[in-house]
């Protein structure tokens, strides 16, 4: 068989397994643009689009012959995956397209590589055990952890330097600022993906079980490192040069480039870990073919690679078994022999290929259906006018449950650099003898605001709220419909502390899920100060309109009392309502 | 395939029987796996990595080798220095007329010093001087049911506290009482008694001191606390000489007023 037959073939080949991958790419593309800094989809906006320009690149590289049980097993990803992505498109569910995605580009990997079989399905198992939500929403606690400790490091290199600094859970407060530290580092995405591409080099670089383990672990040390650098950045680029990176633009940049350079130090890592764990040659060892050493080089090897020295060899091992260049070139003849041969996988490729000529333009109608159906949905953009009316809601009762009214501020965004984190908001603030209460209405609040913190650790009781039953009456209500959470319990500096706090529930609004992570460290830490700062809100993203009322006193409330109060909010958020008009 | 497990079953036996020759073993294979390395290109590729993973960690351990001990002497250090205790508002309140008018633990908002002495309450919870700081910090701030709290804590009604934090009490209960609230006698008369004690008090506090006294006809201790008040503020001494005839302690107030010309002479 001739180079050129060969390669014509493998033309042939790669399309056909590239093509259905293509049919994802309006949707990421889509999300590539609108969710970009949503957590969930980031992962599948890097690291698809990453191994699409693998894949295609190792499909001009030569393949061999995969066994029975991985050609099923691919064939069997690749039909999860094609199910997944109609079934995506016919719900508009994005995620279930992406799923689809990734299924078929593990299929498509399994179906070509010169992996051996069983690292590679157990590392296309790992790769899809990202995507997949972990049980106990394990994976999301290793990413706050990493954050939390990226702060910590924060800190602790901060006292190194000399500059006086407070670490409150997860925000460092200076003299000048504060900043939120475990909030603008991107978390859960960044351990994914760096996980996904350890993976992925794994896979593609067919490297041991016990190297990509390493590097797995190397990616997690490179995620703290590059946390707690772009702690240290922020920080002091305030602290000593008085430069805001707190510019959503600038913010973003810094955090892009300290990510490519974790990923730059990724593969760098790879280099060397590759180098550092190749088997030692037997050449090298005086006590010849001893288990010990067996053993020893079978633990930085395992699984060894089958077929693929060609590519990964030793320079001393590439020289001793290949010792002159004529009986190299026939080795690699014999490898490619195989795929060339097996013509019965060029029947799956062109069932592939024509189902990813039908399901591209699908695809793309799918994607404008879907984004059309989600407008209404997406981001609750309120206008200035509208916004003004928001926050011109009339005045508050001046007395309630004993307390006078003694302070009603508006407060309009800042014409200064912090002017995009800064709130449109609106506050009354109550107060008697032993208790103060803060009503505060706010927009835009970011959907990010009401995450991160667990109330579990803190003994906090935590209850959602329903009101007007017939609100949740029809599904149109349900999304329309504005959810209720009470938080409430014993401040660390004691006295007790209520909270509430009612949203629209825009899109999945996390404020309704019972299970999703509350606002309360944030609160906690404005209560302390008794200010309000640190809400992180992107005008344009997602923007949802929330009213939080803090509720401090010696003594609790009664449930009369808690009655009462609830009675007042009840009222703004219909005037709030209304000016919105129907439902929202 | 069978031979060779067989022959791999019979020196692994081999090897548990010959430790010795087994640790030989590693050791050629550690010496193996070194000398087939290139370990300069290793280097050189892992030198960008390794320098900033290197000047992390020298923050790391620069940041961890402060010791607690130190870190909180560092603090306290620069909490004192942005706001000393002597300059503190309880510290200076002015006259009584004056404590009418103001809330409990009201001065001046300082981040810095609030930050600060959040920072040693970190390193060290049970530091009064903190607790103290910080409560009087969130009063100011309109926190006052959890200021309340923290200074019960800092200044119990039946037990010798933190002074400052009984003078706190004191004026945070006449301010109750003024706005015709009910407040335990018992407790003020406790919390204006540890005040006394505080050398740092405002010579107006120990005068309202007095007042309370003699309200509950306690003659002669009133006069003695306004001795005392004189004592530390020579401008009351007038006030004080007149407070004194009113009680009816003749001696006492012509000694004061005696003290008072002198002031005002010297003056």
């Amino acid at each position: 068989m001739t180079n050129g037959k060969i390669e014509s073939r493998l033309w042939w080949i790669v399309l056909a397994g590239v093509l259905p991958l293509l049919t994802f790419l309006p949707v990421l593309v889509v999300y590539a643009y609108g969710s970009w800094f949503q957590i969930s989809n980031r992962i599948a906006v890097v690291a698809i689009p990453v191994s699409l320009a693998i894949i295609i690149w190792k499909g001009w590289h030569r393949g061999d012959d995969i066994g029975k049980a991985r050609q099923y097993f691919s064939f069997g990803i690749w039909t999860i995956g094609v199910l997944l992505a109609i079934g995506g498109g016919w719900l508009a569910s994005t995620q279930l397209f992406l799923w689809g995605g990734l299924c078929c580009l593990i299929a498509f990997y399994l179906g070509r590589s010169s992996l051996p079989e069983w690292p590679s399905i157990l590392g296309s198992v790992g790769l899809l055990g990202l995507v997949l939500p972990w049980p106990f929403g394990s994976l999301e606690a290793i990413a706050d952890n990493l954050k939390l400790q990226a702060a910590w490091n924060v800190n602790t290199c901060l006292d190194g330097i000399g500059i006086a600094n407070l670490l409150n859970k997860r925000t460092i407060e200076l003299t000048s600022s504060n900043f939120t530290v475990a909030d603008r580092l991107h978390g859960l995405d960044g351990l994914l993906t760096l996980l996904f591409l350890a993976g992925l080099i794994g896979l593609v670089r067919s490297r041991s079980f016990s190297h990509t383990l390493l590097l797995s672990i190397a990616g997690i040390f490179w995620l703290v490192m590059g946390y707690t650098f772009h702690g240290l950045l922020l920080v002091l680029s305030t602290e000593w040069y008085a430069q805001s990176y707190s510019y959503t633009t600038n913010r973003y940049i810094i955090g892009g480039s300290i990510f490519v350079g974790q990923l730059l130090f990724m593969v760098i890592t790879d280099f060397v870990l590759a180098r550092m764990m190749e088997r030692v040659p037997d050449e090298v060892l005086q006590s010849d073919m001893a288990i010990t050493s067996r053993t020893l080089n079978g633990i930085l090897g395992w699984p060894q690679p089958v077929v693929h020295y060609h590519e990964d060899l030793s320079i001393l091992e590439h020289e001793s078994r290949y010792q002159d260049e004529e009986e190299h070139e026939d080795s690699v003849e014999e490898l490619e022999e195989p795929i060339v041969a097996d013509w019965r996988w060029r029947r799956i490729y062109a069932i592939a290929a024509l189902l990813g000529v039908v399901l591209l333009p699908l695809s793309i109608m799918l994607t404008f259906v879907q984004l059309k159906r989600e407008r209404p949905a997406t981001p609750l953009v309120i206008d200035a006018a509208t916004s003004a009316r928001i926050l011109g809601i009339g005045q508050l009762p001046d007395e309630i449950v004993g307390m006078r009214l003694v302070d009603a501020k508006s407060f309009t965004r800042p014409e200064d650099a912090l002017s995009e984190e800064a709130p449109l908001r609106r506050q009354w603030r109550y107060e008697s003898n032993d208790r103060t209460a803060t009503v505060t209405i706010e927009y835009p609040v970011r959907e990010s605001a009401f995450w991160d913190m667990g109330l579990d650790e803190q003994n906090w009781e935590s209850e959602d709220i329903q009101f007007s039953g017939d609100e949740l009456n029809s599904t149109r209500a349900v999304k329309e419909a504005w959810s209720w959470r009470r938080e409430s319990g014993t401040s660390e500096i004691g006295g007790h502390v209520y909270y509430w706090t009612c949203a629209l529930t825009d899109d999945a609004s996390p404020v309704r899920k019972r299970q999703a992570k509350s606002i309360f460290g944030r609160m906690l830490d404005r209560l302390n100060k008794n200010v309000y700062t640190e809400l992180l809100v992107e005008p344009q993203e997602r923007s949802i309109v929330a009213i939080e009322v803090l509720f401090e006193t010696g003594d609790g409330l009664t449930r009369t009392e808690e009655e009462q109060t609830l009675i007042w909010f009840e009222k703004i958020r219909d005037e709030i309502r209304r000016v919105l008009g129907g439902g929202r | 395939m069978a031979s060779d497990f067989r022959r791999d079953v019979r020196e692994f036996f081999q090897a548990l029987g010959n430790p010795m020759a087994t640790l030989g073993d590693v050791w050629d294979f550690l010496n193996g796996w070194r000398v087939s390395r290139r370990w300069l290109g290793l280097i050189l590729l892992s030198l960008f990595p390794a320098i900033f993973a290197m000047s992390m960690f020298v923050l790391l351990i620069l940041g961890m080798s402060q010791g607690k001990e130190k870190l909180l002497m560092r603090y306290v250090e620069l909490a004192e220095k942005e706001a000393p205790l002597k300059t503190d508002a309880l510290a200076q309140r002015g006259t009584p007329e004056e404590l009418q008018s103001t809330r409990s633990g009201d001065g001046k908002e300082n981040d810095n010093a609030l930050l600060y002495f959040r920072r040693v309450l970190q390193l060290e919870n049970d530091n009064k001087r903190a607790r103290y700081y910080v409560a009087a910090q969130y009063a100011t701030r309109g926190s006052l049911a959890q200021a309340r709290k923290m200074m019960e804590s800092l200044a119990p009604s039946k037990e010798e506290g933190y002074l400052p934090a009984h003078a706190w009490m004191a004026v945070d209960l006449i301010q109750q009482k003024q706005k015709g609230l009910p407040v335990s006698d018992l407790k003020l008369r406790h919390h204006l008694s540890k005040m006394a004690e505080w050398p740092e008090v405002s010579p107006n506090l120990l005068y309202v001191n007095a007042q309370f006294l003699a309200s509950k006809n306690e003659k002669d201790a009133a006069v003695a606390m306004v001795q005392q008040a004189a004592r530390r503020d020579s401008k009351l001494l007038t006030q004080a000489a007149m407070f004194a005839k009113a009680l009816e302690n003749t001696s006492v107030a012509e000694q004061l007023a005696s003290n008072a010309i002198l002031y005002h002479q010297a003056s």
